[in-house]
């Protein structure tokens, strides 16, 4: 049978006028798209490769170049559409699971856009935060501590340990391997200047970052690589990873190709190897074991730092996280199904896990009904896309957000979704040396620096807005929050009240 | 309060917290004690406009909002103590208070009786 031909997704547009002919396009293009043709010395271009990353129109001196959806396409079907077609020929064709990178792009509802904040009008001022302070610092950890005294009388500090956060944004997870040694020393040093932390991931800690310690969260995840008595005492807290948003209930994987030199001695392995992290915890049955890996933990490190458990937000989530609250963790991690992924199998990414907002606010509900609320503190992860989304997080009950793809996109990332390739043009998801020089460390600080501090401000001026100057006390304060376009189921499991619906 | 058996001028800095800016400037023990109160029950900050005026046996304690959105005054003439929100009020009834003050916002005014709190 002759093999099956697929259209390209994307066709390359060149405008011969603007063209000069520098040859740019074809040095900055890993994927190998643009050529010059040995005959005719013309510029070319092979769609079929094409990723859309947008590396060459975003460089192209004279912008010549534009990409466009091929129209090349298949016969049309509602039900049949073309990457489901694709996806089809291609497994067809090689009998193989297929991989996908970043958070899903499924049209599916996306809760932050349907949840409206509020201002305050009269009864209660609002708040000029060019004039007044407006408190953005927060502290994770548990909160239960009894109150002692000395022998003065004063309160003494018997609080488990805590993570001071200037601002209310983290960076996620994402392990250098997945990502290339600039993108950590880019998060490192923003995490360094905002007053907040960046999390290694499952690749263990390079030895060059070791000075960030300070404001690095350190993963144990089920694979336990890079994991050693200097990485737990390094880091400013411990998180022990059970899941993640973009593919629940499966280990890590992250391509030979990717292990060099440099990622196979922070991970332990040797070069070349798959790394792959088994879908389980091979000690974690239950929550009885779970509590057993948190307090080896806590024990490895002296009971100073906060332990971190992160799930990915699945259907019975409320009642895992009440597990986890009782477990010891100091701070339960949710990350919602459109998080992103250096790889994952396309179906699982597409498919598996539910949507952050629904998650995070079943599980703060459970745990103030169960009374723990306090034992923890939550992040809420899994495409938090603008300061108005961590807003809404944290008026939903969340202490703060996991940023992943956002931090990424400052550092230039198109969302073309082919990190698992390592091709990525620009030096985000790739390990290739001549691709990772192209992220500049100190520019990618600055401009993530950028991103968090114009969150940060925006965050501000809504608070203000509602009268609030303190994020602490915005924290379940769903009364905020008001949906449009939603089911009453919807809005019972939020939490929140009809938009035009008083109190 | 009675769960935690805090006092309270420490109530006060729960409900009505200073400032993490005005925090720092304070000395010692204030500023770690009301940074750790802070730590402790960050959701039981209070952050609208509100003036109280909370009785008890042992005596009257008066709390502004920590921005002092809304007015308070407080004065005083020999044992007694006057809190009102504008000073005309207290005039009214006292034309020469000894001494009269308006209270920074989130500092709470305590007027004891028998030595001190009583519940």
């Amino acid at each position: 049978m002759k093999e099956m031909y697929i259209p390209p997704k994307y066709e390359v547009l060149r405008d011969q006028s603007k063209c000069v002919s520098c040859g740019l396009c074809v040095k900055e293009c890993a994927e190998g798209v643009h050529f010059v043709d040995a005959k005719t010395g013309k510029y070319r271009t092979d769609d079929q490769k094409c990723v859309y990353c947008h590396r060459c129109v975003c460089v192209c001196p004279t912008h010549a170049l534009q990409i466009a959806r091929s129209r090349d396409t298949y016969p049309e079907n509602a039900n049949w559409d073309g990457q489901t077609v694709n996806e089809l020929y291609r497994q067809a064709q090689t009998g193989g699971v297929l991989l996908s990178s970043m958070g899903s792009p499924k049209p599916l509802p996306v809760f932050w856009d349907r949840l409206l904040v509020n201002a305050s009008q009269v009864t209660n001022p609002s708040i000029d935060p060019l004039r007044e302070p407006m408190e953005t610092r927060l502290f994770l950890g548990r909160r239960t501590a009894e109150a002692v005294r000395d022998e003065n009388g004063l309160l003494k500090d018997t609080l488990a340990p805590q993570l001071e956060l200037k601002v209310p944004v983290l960076f996620a997870a994402m392990s250098y391997g997945s990502v290339s040694y600039n993108v950590h020393e880019s998060l490192a040093r923003a995490a360094e200047t905002l007053g907040t932390y960046y999390n290694t991931g499952e690749g263990g800690l390079h030895e060059d970052f070791y000075k960030y310690g300070k404001n690095t969260i350190v993963q144990v995840a089920s694979g336990r690589f890079g994991v050693f008595r200097d990485y737990l005492e390094t880091a400013a807290a411990v998180e022990i990873k059970m899941g993640q948003g973009a593919k629940p209930g499966i280990g890590g994987h992250l391509p030979g190709a990717k292990i060099t030199e440099d990622v196979a001695e922070t991970r332990m392995i040797p070069v070349g190897t798959d790394a792959i992290s088994p879908a389980p915890h091979h000690d974690i049955y239950s929550i009885e074991d779970l509590r057993q890996l948190v307090y080896t933990v806590k024990e490895a490190t002296d009971y100073k730092k906060p332990v971190i458990v992160k799930i990915a937000a699945v259907h019975n989530c409320a009642a895992i996280a009440s597990g986890i609250a009782r477990s010891g963790a100091d701070v339960i991690a949710i990350d919602g199904y459109r998080g992103g992924t250096g790889a994952a199998p396309t179906r699982i990414r597409d498919n598996v896990g539910i949507p952050i907002e629904l998650a995070l606010a079943s599980v703060d509900t459970r745990l103030r009904e169960e009374g723990i609320r306090d034992n923890v503190s939550l992040i809420a992860g899994g495409s938090i896309r603008s300061s108005s989304d961590v807003l809404k997080a944290v008026a939903l009950g969340a202490d703060a957000c996991y940023i992943g793809t956002a931090a990424l996109m400052a550092l230039g990332c198109h969302l073309c979704g082919a990190c698992q390739s390592g091709r990525c043009n620009w030096g985000i998801a790739t390990q290739r040396p001549d691709l990772v020089k192209r992220l500049d460390p100190e520019e990618g600080a600055r401009r993530l620096v950028n991103l968090v501090t114009a969150w940060n401000l925006e965050i501000q001026e809504m608070m203000g807005g509602m009268g609030i100057n303190s994020i602490e006390a915005l924290r379940g304060n769903r009364l905020m929050l008001r949906g449009v376009g939603l089911t009453d189921t919807e809005l019972k499991i939020l939490g929140v009240r009809y938009a035009g619906q008083s109190l | 309060m009675r769960k935690k058996k805090l006092t309270l001028r420490e109530t006060a800095h729960v409900i009505a917290a200073s400032f993490w800016s005005t925090i720092e400037q304070k000395g010692e023990p204030d500023r770690t004690q009301e940074t750790l109160l802070r730590k402790m029950f960050p959701s039981l900050l209070v952050t609208g406009p509100f003036s109280i005026i909370l009785g008890y046996t042992g005596g009257l304690m008066a709390l502004n909002d920590r921005l002092k959105l809304r007015s308070m005054v407080c004065a005083e003439k020999g044992d007694l103590a006057y809190i009102a929100s504008e000073e005309s009020a207290i005039r009214a009834i006292e034309p020469n208070p000894e001494k009269i003050y308006a209270p920074a916002g989130g500092e709470p005014v305590l007027f004891e009786l028998y030595g001190g709190e009583r519940e």
